[in-house]
């Protein structure tokens, strides 16, 4: 059964038909090539399928397509701006703060759902955030640091 | 694992959702799908009609009433723990409702799916347990309440009569001189609880216990009032020895265990557990410190 | 081999950031999970759901009947293009479908075709075969005596000298025992003051790479083209053409980035299957497995590890005896060279005269185990350095004095005979004592809540002998791109390999374009694992450059340069070709010396190119009314001799401790019956930021390998090993318990503490 579906992908409207049971992972991928979201362990728990929907971090591989009908969808690529990186991916860079880059998209956008809503957490707030976003290269700590970076770096450009 | 195929359906109201669910075949109701789906991408779920309560706007929402809160099932548990009102009407369910999943799965999570879902390691229906909370259902027989002790019917079974649909939930506000904690015990802070603990606590003015619940999670397919506990503690001064005893019988209550966490040591964590959220809610409630 | 002096100032030495590094934060770097093919089919395994038996009948009518499948194959089918369809690097003894037998639960059986992997997936549930059911043996120690006997015959692949007298062996799980002997062990034991007995018990886990195995093969002209996330390119091109019975370069294979490896990925994993099924059906096949499905394919060898010591008054190891029994599971795959390589590590850095140790590779009716960073060292660790500690305590002694007394120092033999060099044990062993303020005062706690702080030193030898070649092409314009096989899987080997060909050519790292494995254009490297990369490959590379130089000299004074003046390359050829033209291509070809271990004795005198040494400290504190532990303070150092890029190697420090961790606190593969019952990350927990330790340090220890590429050598695992005994040693310290067994649960922690609390009761 195919449902259509209208809604906005990093800032540009798509109006098209989907497969009921699909998820949003899959149709992020292989739709529209949006290969930055990767699905890990596709039952919701590791976070490499992090997208955000109306800014809010969602699991992309547990969310069926439906279900953000009409929403706002945010993925690696579409943050920064004319190729410029955003504060939170140059952060990163700066940081180090990957190693296979596998988990980095999904760590990358559920950082930047945390700024906006927080901008200056502290080290418990930053662990209960990304509690839902496995790493298996790292061992977090560079990751920890691109977030304080980051939280800098938005506070000094406001 | 891809999800199999089904027919999709989303209703505008109520009164259709329940239409729908009473007539077609093996259907379910998705609320935020986060323990449905890996459910159906596991197998162990296969419905041929899947109808999504998420267009229904009446039952998203958070109110006062006057016995305490109003809260619609398909409000999910970040509204839950962003929200001003349940932190002042109800602290024991924003304390727990931060333990559930991580963030990500909060985003989409319901209070109503995870209660009907019924985990053993679930926080929600544990602190619907202790706090008596009622159930609104709607089904092709009409509207009734069911409280929350007659809800579960076996493992990950609630008693819903098919075509039923949970709409909302009330709960009553915490008195004034009470106090509450939710603890939990697990390998991981993001995991589902081996163990859980709620504890509500009221106190007179001589100091004297006039209200106690205690509800377990982890330890049976649903969450179980200690209210044997419950009634030793009434009339009794807040104490260490009061929650010992207490903690004791947790710790003989009879429970289920796997092999992975048998069941003797849920019982001795279910006594730690009651004994240290006891002395937790007594703080809370204005109590001395009794740890 | 050429001596190499200490850091020069320049690339090598220098915190380079990644050079993919902008790729990775924007989601654009390119992994096998990601490729789709024009025409692609994907592929859904259909799996054994008994543990042994013999297959009766595979029926796949129902499958090949559901709209959308393109084809059902059997191992039987893949007869039609590879008559043995076996594969393995040391044992040809893993089918790419089951034929006649299966081995595990999980073990590919059939496997369905279609353009719609849930169409595919929807078929494969469809199928339905039948089996003579087989005892079966799951228990490492058990199957050295059991009747239930995985393999009918042994069948070690040919190619291996040391592995011949094991070709047409029966009725035995035992796939390989490696042994040494030097000294008298016997006699060290009857004239000890003491003598300790222990076993300990390692558990399966898997490695869990976010980015699932992956591969796809598509036909290429009469050749074949694979595509896969693989740490060992160049293994997996002469695989499969020796299964195909072609010249190797008929087969293709490129690997782009790797979603992790930790040595998953390596030899051969889904390849012969999408390469068998991609020439049956003229179309390019995609195998992406689930995170589930990884748990059936490789894993970590559980183990068995009896480890008895005999001890002077004074705390001196004058004797070890190991015996080891190591849980291959249904197929060897790298297993028998974990067995060997690790095994004559298995007494510890310790300098002890009498050593015996048989180690022992166990077929069982588990998953296959492999390698897993590490390579059997953890396992080894968990034993000898909770023994280590076990002695010290009984005795009297302090942990650290007692590794004082022992450790191998420069210039003493090894247990093999090999003389120790640029092994920084002692410098290991003292920046951790330092970091954990060892000599101060310890608060052990009060109440209910207890402290403890535990230690642990260990080494691996890197593995020998392995071939390593570079090429390093020079443009007309005087850019240079480094051609090498080793793939990139995180830890920054494209970086850490420009920085060594810019210090050797005057270039700035980042202007060097290094091309990923594409066994058309890259050579020859044995694999990207074991920790070798840095030293081997380092040294290929470093030899590449050297030759492109040479060159680059000679084609100079041929021009009517003077020898030793300046030159910017594009005039060469500018000048030699009249315009922007040409190349210098420079090889550098690398393999250490070695010298093979004696069949009976095992010893070498010369075992290893370099050894890595890793040492852990930890604090810790157990809640004793439910047993559950928090790490405070996680300290990790080691020796990896000079550090290319001191930046990456920290995060390879933490990263792999963090790893074993994980083993240690949470991960365990639980099974019912041979069933795995919790392969998928919502039950087989792997730590996620809220687990992991409020404190870990990473340091580097001032050493130099002499031999390695700018006095560099591997980094890779040696923070995995100290971790488990580590943990293990603080609980005793803090609460009187000791473990062996691995993971270390709050319930086990509970259950010694009730048992040791009615044990002194008894009292």
């Amino acid at each position: 059964m195919t449902i259509p579906v209208s809604l906005v992908i990093n800032g540009k409207t798509q109006a098209f038909d989907v497969g009921a049971h699909h998820v949003v992972a899959d149709v992020l991928r292989e739709r529209f090539g949006l290969t930055g979201c990767k699905v890990g362990c596709d039952q919701g728990v590791c976070g490499a399928c992090t997208v955000l929907v109306d800014g809010a971090p969602v699991t992309g591989c547990a969310t069926f397509m439906f279900a953000v009908d009409g929403r706002e969808v945010t993925t690696i690529e579409g943050l920064g701006l004319d190729g410029a990186l955003s504060p939170v991916q140059q952060a990163f860079l700066a940081a180090g703060a990957f190693q296979c880059g596998f988990c980095t998209a999904g760590m990358i956008l559920s950082v930047t759902a945390l700024l906006l809503r927080d901008r200056d957490p502290d080290e418990a707030t930053i662990r209960q955030w990304l509690a839902g976003n496995i790493c298996r290269c790292t061992g977090y700590n560079a990751i920890v640091e691109a977030v304080r970076r980051a939280a800098r770096q938005v506070a000094e450009a406001s | 694992m891809k999800a199999p195929p089904f027919h999709y359906h989303a209703p505008d109201d109520l009164a259709s959702a329940v239409a729908l669910l009473a007539t077609l075949e093996n259907a379910r109701v998705l609320a935020g799908g986060q323990s449905l789906m890996p459910m159906m991408n596991l197998r162990l779920a296969g419905p041929d009609h899947l109808i999504d309560l998420g267009r229904i706007a009446d039952l998203r929402r958070i109110e006062e009433t006057p016995q305490g809160l109003r809260i619609g099932a398909m409000t999910t548990q970040r509204a839950l723990e962003k929200s001003d009102l349940v932190r002042r009407l109800c602290p024991l369910l924003a304390e727990a409702v931060a333990l559930v999943g991580h963030q990500q799965t909060r985003n989409r999570g319901t209070l109503g799916g995870s209660l009907c879902h019924l985990d053993p390691g679930a926080e929600l229906p544990v602190v619907a347990a202790a706090l008596d909370a009622v159930l609104h259902v709607a089904g092709p027989a009409g509207a009734r309440r069911i409280a929350f002790r007659d809800f579960p019917l076996d493992y990950l079974t609630p008693s819903l009569a098919p075509g039923e649909v949970l709409t909302h939930v009330d709960i009553a506000r915490a008195p004034a001189n009470s106090g509450a904690a939710f603890l939990e015990f697990n390998r991981r802070p993001a995991d589902f609880a081996i163990v859980s603990a709620a504890a509500t606590l009221t106190l007179g003015v001589d100091g004297r216990i006039t209200q106690a619940a205690i509800a377990l999670g982890g330890v049976s397919h649903a969450p179980v009032r200690l209210a044997q506990a419950e009634a030793g503690l009434i009339g009794a001064r807040a104490s260490v020895s009061a929650w010992e005893s207490a903690a004791h019988l947790a710790a003989q209550s009879p429970c289920d265990g796997d092999e992975l966490y048998p069941a003797d040591y849920r019982q001795e964590l279910s006594g730690v557990l009651v004994r240290r959220a006891l002395a937790i809610a007594c703080q809370r409630a204005g109590g001395a410190a009794h740890v | 081999m050429k001596h190499h002096d200490i850091m020069p100032a320049g690339q090598v030495g220098r915190s380079v950031p990644r050079l993919e590094g902008r790729q990775k934060v924007t989601g654009r770097a390119a992994y096998t999970h990601n490729l789709v093919l024009p025409g692609m089919l994907h592929a859904k395994v259909f799996r054994s759901t008994i543990p042994h038996g013999r297959i009766l009948s595979i029926d796949t009518s129902a499958a090949a009947a559901v709209e959308g499948v393109h084809r059902v194959v059997t191992g039987e089918d893949l007869r039609a293009i590879v008559a043995e369809p076996y594969f393995g690097p040391a044992f040809h003894d893993q089918p790419a479908l089951a034929l006649d037998k299966v081995r595990h639960i999980g073990e590919p059986v059939a496997v369905v075709l279609a353009e719609d992997p849930y169409i595919a997936a929807e078929a494969a549930r469809l199928i339905v075969a039948t089996y003579e059911e087989l005892d079966a043996v799951f228990d490492e120690v058990e199957a050295m005596t059991s009747s239930a006997i995985v393999h009918d015959v042994l069948k070690p692949a040919g190619t291996f000298p040391d592995l011949k007298h094991l070709v047409g062996k029966r009725d035995t799980n035992i796939a390989l025992d490696y042994q040494l002997r030097r000294g008298d062990v016997d006699a060290a034991f009857a004239s000890a003051d003491h003598v300790y007995e222990h076993e300990f018990k390692s558990q399966q886990v898997m490695h869990t790479p976010l980015e699932p195995m992956v591969s796809l093969a598509a036909p290429d002209g009469d050749g074949l083209l694979i595509h896969t996330a693989s740490q060992s390119p160049s293994f997996v091109r002469i695989e499969i053409a020796r299964l195909l019975g072609w010249p190797e370069n008929r087969v293709r294979v490129k690997v782009p980035y790797l979603g992790g490896g930790f040595g998953a990925k390596l030899y051969i994993k889904l390849e012969a299957l999408v390469a068998i099924l991609a020439l049956m059906v003229k179309r390019p096949v995609k195998l992406s497995l689930t995170m589930e499905e990884q748990f059936f394919t490789i894993t970590k060898h559980a183990c068995t590890f009896r480890i008895k010591s005999a001890v002077s008054s004074e705390g001196r190891v004058t004797g070890r005896r190991c015996e080891v029994y190591w849980n291959g599971g249904a197929y060897a795959d790298i297993g028998p060279r974990v067995t060997q390589k690790s095994g004559f590590t298995a007494p510890g850095p310790y300098d002890i005269e009498n050593v015996s140790i048989d180690s022992y590779a166990l077929y069982t009716n588990r998953p296959p185990a492999g390698a897993l960073r590490g390579f059997g060292i953890p396992q080894l660790v968990w034993a000898y350095e909770s023994h280590s500690d076990m002695i010290a305590r009984d005795l009297g002694l302090d942990p650290v004095e007692f590794r004082r007394k022992n450790i191998l120092r420069e210039g003493r033999p090894h247990a093999t005979g090999t003389l120790m060099h640029d092994a920084e044990i002692e410098g290991v062993l003292e920046k951790i004592a330092e970091r954990m303020n060892w000599s101060a005062p310890f608060d052990r706690g009060e109440g209910h809540i207890k402290r403890g702080r535990g230690i642990a030193i260990a080494f691996k030898a890197s593995i020998s002998p392995t071939t390593s070649v570079a090429i390093v092409t020079i443009a007309a314009d005087g850019c240079a791109s480094l051609a090498i096989s080793t793939v990139d899987m995180g830890q920054a080997s494209d970086t850490a390999m420009a920085q060594i060909l810019a210090e050797v050519l005057g270039l700035a790292t980042e202007d060097i374009k290094v091309i990923h494995p594409d066994t058309d254009v890259t050579p020859y490297d044995m694999a990207t694992l074991g920790s070798r990369s840095t030293f081997h490959m380092g040294h290929a590379v470093r030899l590449a450059g050297e030759h492109a130089r040479r060159q680059l000299d000679e084609l100079a004074v041929s021009l009517g340069y003077a020898p030793g003046a300046a030159y910017a390359p594009r005039d060469l050829f500018k000048k030699k070709y009249g315009m922007q033209a040409g190349n210098i291509v420079g090889v550098g070809s690398y393999i250490p010396d070695y010298t093979s271990p004696a069949p009976k004795t095992g010893l070498s005198d010369n075992i290893t190119p370099f050894w890595m040494i890793g040492g852990t400290g930890v604090e810790i504190e157990i809640d004793t009314q439910t047993g559950a532990i928090k790490v405070l303070k996680l300290i990790n150092a080691a020796d990896l001799g000079l550090p290319l890029n001191p930046k990456i190697v920290e995060t390879q420090l933490s990263g792999a401790a963090l790893m074993q961790y994980g083993f240690t606190l949470f991960e365990n593969m639980l099974f019912d019956e041979g069933q795995l019952t919790n392969g998928s990350l919502a039950d087989y927990k792997i730590p996620g930021l809220n687990d992991i330790p409020p404190v870990i340090e990473n340091h580097i220890v001032d050493a130099r390998q002499t031999t390695g590429p700018f006095g560099a050598k591997g980094v890779g695992e040696s923070a995995t090993f100290g971790v488990s005994p580590a943990i293990a040693n603080a609980i005793h310290d803090a609460v009187g318990v000791r473990l062996t067994e691995l993971p270390l649960t709050p319930e086990s922690i509970f259950n010694a503490l009730r048992a040791a609390k009615s044990q002194a009761g008894k009292a």
